[in-house]
């Protein structure tokens, strides 16, 4: 078992399995790293269960099936089920195995973490019952299954017809789909849509299957309470237009409003970001072939800037070859011969991509109708009028609002709540504009001291002699 | 429907048996607990620490931690620990001891 590579990838989505093959097709060793049980990411996430072997492939589920022969079939080494837990410049990444923990070496580092989900919160949106939407596609690819009777898809963004139909595909007709966005909204995307015809095309037909099913639409409408005790019975949807509300009869509700990146390791080494206006959060800043402000270092994928699965694969891949090009692996022309064409590529991709994301838009008004009683930090039970109280005693910065109320300080550490806490501190407060998140730190994922020190006892402690008196 | 292998149908057949609370549960190769369970129409898992309020798995990818229970002695993410056979599940969180 070796500890040191040419490079290291941590992330085995579209983005860093493309990084990984592009330079180990170059000829560098290297290690791809992901906490999952295979590679594939979220969106080309592979099928556990015999039962969602055995369905018939779509085109996500071909994509991930072809990304993972070719990673299976080429020299780099992949560490399934390995969390990471810390990084540190040069690079050195501890990450947390089924067997143990382990630190790996490389002078240089790919970042493809890849997104994670946002939700706008709502009154009971803790309420057993209610999930992501990206839960729902978790459920759907590994397990070829989804849970529920009655269930309502709710939120924003492409994932919610995606989501709808495949559900309807699983003999699951969903009693409602709430979309914030109105038809306005769809159409205007339409046009970046027209960009990647196969994709459009895709949602058309999705679209088709639920209208003819007979699915109620509730477009520019939104999800404002869901009621139930240990369980959900049902939702509350008012309309963004008129106000006027009804409820909904539901034992399931899978609510999602856009992805935004998870950039824990990036912060951590103090990567040049900036704020991202169309998509919320921020993005990490990269050259054309994604190296980031620190040297060594390229970031690829959602993890850097949300954009989907085809524009994160093409930057993977230019990211692997900026490796390689900066090992002296690749020369220069042979590299620029690889590189245009995929520059031209992403180009197109992104404008399909900006399309989509301008649906997942995260105003920061968003959170305006947020009532006192809803909860904003899930781990601790911090409500957003817990948190307008500690702004009355005068918290005004994430730091704060953390040490007044413990918001942030539960097991998720912050990755449910702080982006909507800063968005209520922002819009409350009327701050200057400026970094709002929480201080970055290890271990960046929650592990349990026994994993980490493993059989280290107290008694090996090297303990020196003390000097004679 | 692509006609499964026979050793799919050998593992569509011999399903995993875990206990949860006590009570029996059977399940898939290749299912998580947290999926196992909700698929068994178990959706409530543990009560937040502070304020007791009800709770159950929420992201399904390991980041909300809203599944984290007892399993098999200690707490770990249902939604990230595979099934097998014999594993003993109980439906506390850390906060409840």
């Amino acid at each position: 078992m070796n500890d040191t590579y040419d490079l290291i990838v941590i992330g085995a989505g579209p983005s860093g399995v493309e990084a990984a093959l592009a330079a180990a097709w170059a000829g560098l060793t290297v290690v791809l790293i992901d906490e999952g049980p295979a590679p594939g990411g979220q969106v080309w996430r592979a099928p556990q269960t015999a039962t969602a072997k055995v369905k018939p492939a779509d085109i996500d589920r071909a994509c991930g099936d072809d990304l993972r022969a070719r990673l299976a079939a080429s020299s780099v080494d992949m560490l399934s089920r390995a969390q990471v837990c810390d990084v540190r410049a040069g690079f050195s990444v501890s990450c947390i195995l089924p067997q143990g923990a382990r630190v790996l070496s490389a002078p240089r580092l790919v970042l493809a973490t890849g997104a994670t989900e946002r939700i706008i919160p709502f009154e009971g949106w803790t309420t057993p019952g209610v999930f992501g939407l990206a839960a729902a596609t978790v459920l759907i690819k590994s397990e070829g299954a989804l849970p529920g009777r009655d269930i309502v898809v709710a939120g924003q963004g492409p994932l919610l017809i995606a989501v709808a139909a495949k559900a309807l595909a699983l003999g699951l007709r969903p009693r409602a789909i709430i979309d914030r966005a109105g038809y306005g909204d769809w159409a205007r995307a339409l046009i970046g849509f027209a960009n990647v015809p196969s994709m459009a095309l895709q949602g058309a037909l999705w679209l088709a299957q639920l209208r003819l099913a007979g699915v109620p639409m509730y477009p520019h409408c939104e999800v404002i309470k869901s009621s139930g005790q240990d369980c959900l019975s049902s939702v509350t949807v008012r309309s963004l237009a008129t106000g006027a509300t009804t409820e909904i009869a539901a034992d399931t509700l899978y609510v999602g409003n856009g992805l935004v990146p998870v950039d824990d390791i990036h912060r951590l080494l103090g990567l040049a970001q900036q704020p991202d206006s169309l998509r919320g959060g921020y993005k990490t800043l990269c050259d054309a072939d994604r190296r980031s402000s620190l040297a060594g270092l390229y970031v690829a994928g959602d993890g850097a800037g949300i954009h989907g699965a085809l524009p994160s694969a093409v930057q993977g891949r230019l990211a692997g070859l900026a490796a390689a090009l900066d090992h002296g692996a690749l020369n220069a022309a042979r590299h620029d011969a690889q590189a245009r064409p995929l520059r031209r590529r992403l180009a197109r991709y992104i404008r399909f991509a900006d399309a989509s994301c301008r649906l997942m838009q995260f105003p920061v008004t968003a959170l305006d109708g947020v009532t006192e009683a809803t909860i904003i930090c899930r781990c601790e039970d911090v409500t957003a009028g817990d948190i307008q109280q500690a702004m009355r005693n005068k918290a005004r910065d994430m730091n704060q609002l953390k040490h007044f109320t413990r918001l942030g300080m539960g097991p998720c550490q912050g990755r449910m709540c702080s982006m909507n806490a800063a968005c209520l501190l922002r819009r409350q407060a009327d701050l200057p504009p400026g970094d709002l998140r929480l201080t970055p730190r290890a271990p960046i994922r929650p592990i349990e001291m026994e994993q980490l020190i493993g059989t280290f006892d107290y008694a090996d402690i090297p303990v020196p002699k003390p000097a004679p008196l | 429907m692509i006609d499964p292998t026979s050793q799919q149908r050998a593992q569509i057949a011999s399903p995993i048996h875990i206990t949860v609370g006590g009570r029996e549960v059977v399940c898939k190769l290749g299912q998580t607990v947290g999926s196992a369970l909700l698929m068994e129409r178990v959706y409530l898992f543990r009560s937040s620490p502070n304020a007791r309020t009800p709770r159950g798995p929420f992201c399904m990818m390991g980041a909300c931690q809203e599944c984290a229970i007892r399993i098999d002695g200690s707490i770990r993410r249902a939604c990230q620990t595979e099934v097998q056979d014999g594993m003993r599940v109980e439906l506390l969180g850390a906060g409840a001891l």
